[in-house]
């Protein structure tokens, strides 16, 4: 077995607590499930581990006329539990149900998803997508609101502080908006992924992820007229051992073709 | 740097026992608490070797510390076999051949506990999807989902 890196632990119990001990090598850990391997794999080197798993305001989710509130450290696992299959969140919980494997689910959080910024994350494109944004507080700067847009700067980058927390990830009522998260996915994380909104004027968005470094959004004036093979042309795909850049661009086609076929579209 | 007390229940019994925080769950069982019997294979997540559970829930404990389990339950494939008799799960892989070298049986076996218990009667498609995260060279996996699902028959009685 691999060895990791020696650290230190932090247990805080309070959120001022847990701002008072992260910085610039004191990093917020929550379920690990990508922080773990970075530090395995030497890419990071953080002195001290700040455990936010024992702030329960952080593991709180709940779903109100202004949306989905979901604390930054609650489970993937958690929240399939809590959303409903037949509800406006339906197909958000779908895509959280096609993350990792059981055992990410099981620990991986909302927050350390969005916060580590991996660039084949389902959960941002989707996120991104649906106008979500991302609480942070910091001691000295108090709270404030980031969209999801500016708050994902590339790949593994966000505009997260180094004395900030994410606290909330706010996801705002579909509100008769029509959606859905297809992707294409050989080994534990997807090759591409695609989200799909419809709204009620008719008005659509198409977020890419996955195939490229941060998802690229696109917006439509209407279903039937674009060209899905142009969009995906114009993606900044990228090559690693699973596809080429021609290849995902290939796919990304046949996944926006599928997303429009399953809200019920045709492309002209 | 620091170490940290922690204690849990393994498999039914209590341990107290000082760890660094960089001790990992998989290296906390097998070389403190001497259960060898969890295997570890990628050390990313990815083939489901390492799998335990932790108050039910299946983890890698490869990439997760001994320090998250702190007050809590942990279930290792040492666990489950009641008296000296296998559970229904370990007899069903014996009886349908479901492992060969065995090296990932015991992440299977105990990812199997956890899907049955969430689940009693899983379809196909059901065990197929929860296994997508577990990789086995050997058998070509039918054996194992044919093992599933008759642990599940003979564990739901029906």
């Amino acid at each position: 077995m691999t060895a990791l890196p020696a650290f230190d632990y932090l247990t805080p119990d309070s959120i001022d607590d847990a701002l008072a001990g992260i910085g610039e090598s004191q990093i917020p850990y929550a379920g690990g499930t990508e922080l773990v391997l970075a530090m395995r794999l030497g890419l990071t080197r953080p002195r001290t581990l700040v455990d936010l798993k024992g702030l329960g305001a952080l593991k709180e989710v709940a779903q109100t006329d202004s949306g989905l509130e979901i604390g930054a450290a609650v489970t993937h696992h958690r929240l399939i539990e809590f959303l409903d299959a037949h509800g406006p969140y339906g197909p958000f919980r779908q895509m959280l149900m096609g993350v990792g494997n059981p055992r990410v689910r099981a620990v991986g959080t909302m927050g350390g998803n969005l916060c580590f910024a991996e660039p084949r994350s389902d959960i941002a494109t989707l996120l991104l997508a649906l106008d979500a944004e991302v609480e942070l507080v910091s001691a000295d700067r108090g709270t404030r609101r980031s969209a999801l847009s500016s708050f994902m700067r590339g790949a593994y980058a966000t505009d997260r502080e180094s004395d900030e927390l994410m606290t909330r990830v706010l996801v705002p009522p579909p509100d008769g908006t029509r959606y859905t998260y297809l992707k294409f996915q050989t080994g534990v994380r997807p090759t591409a992924g695609v989200a799909l909104i419809e709204r009620q004027d008719r008005t659509a968005r198409i977020a890419v992820g996955a195939a490229c470094e941060t998802p690229a959004v696109h917006e439509l004036t209407s279903l039937n007229r674009f060209d899905p093979e142009a969009i995906a042309e114009s993606v900044e795909t990228t090559s690693d051992m699973f596809g080429s850049k021609r290849f995902k661009r290939s796919i990304v086609t046949v996944l926006i073709r599928r997303a429009m076929s399953k809200l019920g579209q045709s492309h002209e | 740097m620091s170490r940290f007390q922690c204690e849990t229940t393994v498999n039914g019994v209590v341990s107290t026992v000082s760890v660094e925080p960089r001790t990992t769950l998989a290296d906390f069982l097998r070389n403190y608490l001497h259960l060898k019997g969890t295997k570890v294979s990628c050390e990313l997540q990815v083939c489901g070797t390492c799998t335990v559970l932790v108050d039910g829930d299946p983890v890698s404990s490869c990439s997760y510390l001994a320090v998250d389990v702190h007050g809590r339950d942990v279930l290792t494939i040492e666990g489950l076999a009641d008296e000296g008799s296998l559970h229904p799960i370990q007899q069903a892989f014996i009886e349908h051949f479901a492992f060969q070298c065995g090296y990932c049986t015991p992440g299977f076996i105990m990812m199997a506990k956890a899907l049955l218990e969430d689940s009693p009667h899983p379809s196909d498609d059901e065990v197929a999807r929860y296994f997508e995260g577990n990789i086995c060279r050997c058998t070509g996996y039918r054996p194992i989902l044919e093992a599933v699902k008759s642990a599940a028959r003979s564990m739901g009685g029906d």
